[in-house]
């Protein structure tokens, strides 16, 4: 085991609120950050506190992304300001520029991350005041991380008395349980506050640099469940992967309590479904983004990624479950419940992105039914997938349907797909000339020549050889692998069963080319990126980003925003062609947050540094509000002492990250 | 109603659009996007013109090297059409794209002079001339002008 030099953590001085925060926190607080009941059974607390906190990643552990406040509504959300900016510059050992975290707010305090190394960072609420830091030194193991960077942040857990404790997974792939008051670890967790999540990992290769995590773990009731991220799977070298088994360790001891084998071992369901012995050799199939948990029914909801390589598949014939799957296991368990297979064998890299998003529909007086217990996988291919998450069952038929066929020798493409006929998909799918950019006749002309160099289809067109027989060098893919929708996930509002996503309309080019001085797969992807321009425009024409509100009661698409203004380059260009672009929307994803009153969204990594309000019955744009750089983190809010924050990171271009919040004036003669 | 997608118009505003802009005059705004000004084409240089040097390329390749062959291979950029797809435009979109985009797991990593390396980098592999200067980030990168090596010289 590597030798770990553990820093202790910075303490700087508590402020009188952060005390009277602690003190609070004595009293009886809720606990768990679902409705009803915990994992064991317990009472759930106090739903008055937690309705103005946001104790999860997710806002809660269904992942809805919504909070019932409302002091910031339609008639005074023009007036927000920023309230503090706290700077993430000297975290790590370079000044982060994108960071994707979301805070939690538990008490008055934000717990984070921050920097490459990803820090915790614990910050005062209302003041942005910085409270105390905690950093693990990993060495070589942090250096070689798959995901150097600070993460979506961190889990909260409290045994309802006076121990609370945040969760971190690092880069270098350790889980630290660290005192939520102090900074300092815990000591009875693990070793040390630390548990080294490489021991137990399963592969053919050394876990180091081939697994970590991007994402915070989940915390369930008194356990704490840790999906991981394993390295880019475009060009492994090597033909045995890491495995990207899912475990469930005690929040209380570190103490190991369940594995769930994304790839089955003998005897498990699914092992089948690995021909000709790939199942040894087969990784990946983790659980990167975030999860989610019905605590009610003692449910939890993985999002399981594709399996390496993720654009060749002749290394693992078969189906490869539970790839690109969505999993509920039992939570106490880790047995599984049901799965839905929503790409066989995938070769599009369509992992999908997000926690499933837990919803109960309002009860629907004129059909006299019972509440509907919903579950919605957001995906890159464009589609929403509904299913009811007790039994799995599509809520709107899903038909497996014929897909092309792959010419990549060795390749076994998956006969049949799932086709969701309900709702409609969210972005386009499938790439045709209807979709290249049009403006000019020169542009248009240029677009089919380049278009020309490669295959077209329809989704599930798969990916084809950069020296093909035909002449063409690889698919264009739309959506491509970065979505469509991808880890920005959406928000549903209960109260009307609204779904938001924001996504981006970006193809990417799916080439296969041998490299046997590098890797010893058959095939590997040429490089990644996204699809060529087209003198300098966009290959697709637009929209090129947009947020889509979906009734999950109806399955109907009820409105498209385009994600902001076209990209200024790109206005620019067409000025000087003597043409206006108008809301064509940016290539980026939209991070939303739906409350009692509005849906926010912000632009996404590489958009502008504009926060808006829309209605969230129409998507109208009701206020724009100026950052001081774009929305990266997804936005998240709170209250505290009366006044309502919305809070979120930003970053971009030359602009290092930052945490911001915004909220309206207090009012003259307040109280400092 | 899904999103109709826009074409070029005299206003650049269309179908739903009109009323979101409707909406957006209602209520008082902070400040609106800042859109750039159209380039006087007259003072471009061009990638041509020996505006890296050959160490500065050099140097790129190290960094390629290190950090971003675990995904892309050099055929994606000696593909004449990899530079072909950015001409007409300038050097300063190819920076920031490679800045704010890459690496993909920590966009933004490296410090702005080895992005700028790694761009003198890509323009040699597309055939492009060293000279004596250096590209330098945030200096002038919004002058040079990004052209097809195949196509004849034309300002």
């Amino acid at each position: 085991m590597t030798k770990l030099v553990r820093l202790r953590p910075v303490r700087l001085w508590l402020s009188p609120l952060l005390v009277a925060a602690v003190l609070m926190l004595v009293s009886p607080v809720w606990p768990q950050a679902d409705g009803g009941t915990t994992a064991t059974g317990a009472p759930s607390g106090n739903e008055e506190v937690r309705d103005t906190e946001w104790p999860t990643y997710g806002g809660d552990l269904r992942a809805r992304r919504y909070s019932p406040l409302d002091q910031i509504d339609r008639s005074n959300v023009g007036r927000l300001e920023i309230a503090w900016r706290w700077r993430a510059n000297n975290f790590g050992p370079w000044p982060e520029i994108r960071s994707s975290t979301t805070p939690l707010m538990v008490g008055g305090v934000l717990y984070t991350t921050a920097g490459a190394t990803r820090s915790v960072v614990a910050i005062d609420a209302a003041t942005g005041e910085t409270l105390w830091m905690y950093r693990l030194y990993e060495g070589e193991r942090g250096s070689q991380a798959p995901r150097p960077n600070s993460g979506r942040g961190v889990s909260y857990w409290s045994d309802g008395n006076d121990d609370e404790r945040i969760f971190l997974v690092t880069p270098g792939f350790h889980l630290v349980a660290i005192a939520a008051a102090s900074g300092v670890p815990v000591d009875e967790f693990g070793e040390e506050g630390v548990v080294d999540l490489m021991i137990g990992t399963r592969g053919g290769v050394p876990p180091i640099g081939t697994i970590g995590s991007s994402s915070p773990p989940l915390v369930v009731g008194d356990l704490v469940i840790v999906g991981p991220a394993m390295r880019l799977g475009m060009r492994p070298p090597a033909l045995s992967n890491t495995k990207g088994d899912v475990r469930a360790f005690d929040a209380r001891t570190g103490e190991l309590r369940w594995v769930f084998h994304t790839i089955p071992e003998a005897g498990e369901y699914g092992y089948e479904t690995w021909l000709d012995d790939s199942i040894e050799t087969a990784g990946n199939v983790a659980v990167w983004a975030p999860m989610s948990a019905d605590v009610e029914n003692g449910l939890l909801y993985l999002p399981v990624e594709a399996a390496t390589n993720d654009y060749y598949g002749g290394h693992r014939p078969g189906d490869n479950l539970f790839s690109s799957s969505l999993v509920c296991l039992d939570v106490a368990t880790g047995k599984r419940v049901w799965h839905y297979q929503l790409i066989h064998h995938d070769i599009w890299d369509y992992d999908p992105p997000t926690a499933p998003i837990l919803v109960d529909l309002p009860a629907d007086g004129r059909r006299g039914t019972r509440q509907r217990q919903l579950v919605a996988q957001l995906t890159k291919q464009g589609w929403a997938y509904v299913f009811d998450r007790l039994t799995g069952e599509p809520v709107w038929p899903i038909e497996q349907r014929p897909v092309p066929t792959s010419d990549v020798p060795g390749e076994h493409t998956a006969p049949m797909q799932p086709f969701v006929s309900r709702p409609p998909p969210f972005e386009r799918q499938g790439f045709a000339e209807s979709d290249l950019i049009d403006f000019t006749p020169e542009l248009r002309a240029a677009a089919l020549e380049v278009a020309a160099r490669y295959r077209l289809g329809p989704l599930f067109t798969p990916p084809s050889l950069a020296d093909a027989a035909d002449g063409t060098r690889g698919t264009l893919s739309l959506p491509g692998a970065l979505g469509g929708a991808n880890w920005e996930a959406g928000a549903v509002d209960p109260d009307t069963g609204y779904l938001y996503v924001g996504s981006s309309t970006s193809p990417s080019v799916l080439s296969l080319t041998t490299d046997p001085e590098n890797s010893e797969h058959r095939y590997v992807a040429e490089g990644g990126g996204g699809a060529p321009r087209v003198l300098g425009w966009p290959l697709v024409r637009p929209p090129w980003g947009r947020i889509t509100a979906i009734d999950l009661k109806t399955g109907d698409l009820m409105w498209q925003q385009p994600n902001g203004w076209a990209p200024a380059a790109l206005e620019a260009r067409a000025a000087q062609a003597g043409f206006e672009l108008g809301r064509t929307g940016k290539p980026t994803r939209a991070g939303v947050l739906a409350t009692k009153t509005l849906l926010f969204a912000g632009e996404g990594w590489g958009g502008a540094p504009i926060f808006r309000a829309h209605d969230k019955q129409t998507g109208e744009v009701l206020a724009e509000i100026n950052l001081p750089a774009s929305q990266t983190g997804l936005p998240m809010t709170y209250r505290l002492d009366g006044r309502q924050f919305v809070v979120m990171s930003v970053g971009g271009g030359d602009h290092p990250a930052e945490i911001v919040a915004l909220a309206l004036p207090e009012s003259p003669g307040a109280p400092i | 109603m899904p999103l109709p997608d826009p074409a070029p118009s005299p206003g650049g505003i269309v179908g739903a659009v009109v009323v979101l802009a409707a909406a957006i005059a209602l209520v008082a705004l902070p400040g609106l996007e800042v859109r750039a000004a159209p380039q006087e084409l007259d003072e471009l240089r061009s990638v041509r013109d020996g505006v890296f040097s050959e160490e500065q390329a050099e140097r790129g390749r190290r960094t390629f090297v290190k950090e971003c062959e675990e995904c892309h291979q050099l055929d994606q950029f000696t593909d004449p059409f990899f530079i072909r797809s950015w001409s007409g435009d300038t050097l300063d979109a190819l920076f920031d794209q490679i800045r704010t985009a890459m690496p993909e797991n920590s966009p933004g990593k490296l410090s702005p002079p080895l992005y700028a390396d790694l761009v003198a980098y890509l323009l040699t592999l597309s055939g492009f001339p060293a000279g004596e200067g250096e590209i330098t980030p945030d200096n002038g990168l919004e002058m040079i002008r990004i052209e097809d090596p195949a196509k004849s010289e034309s300002h």
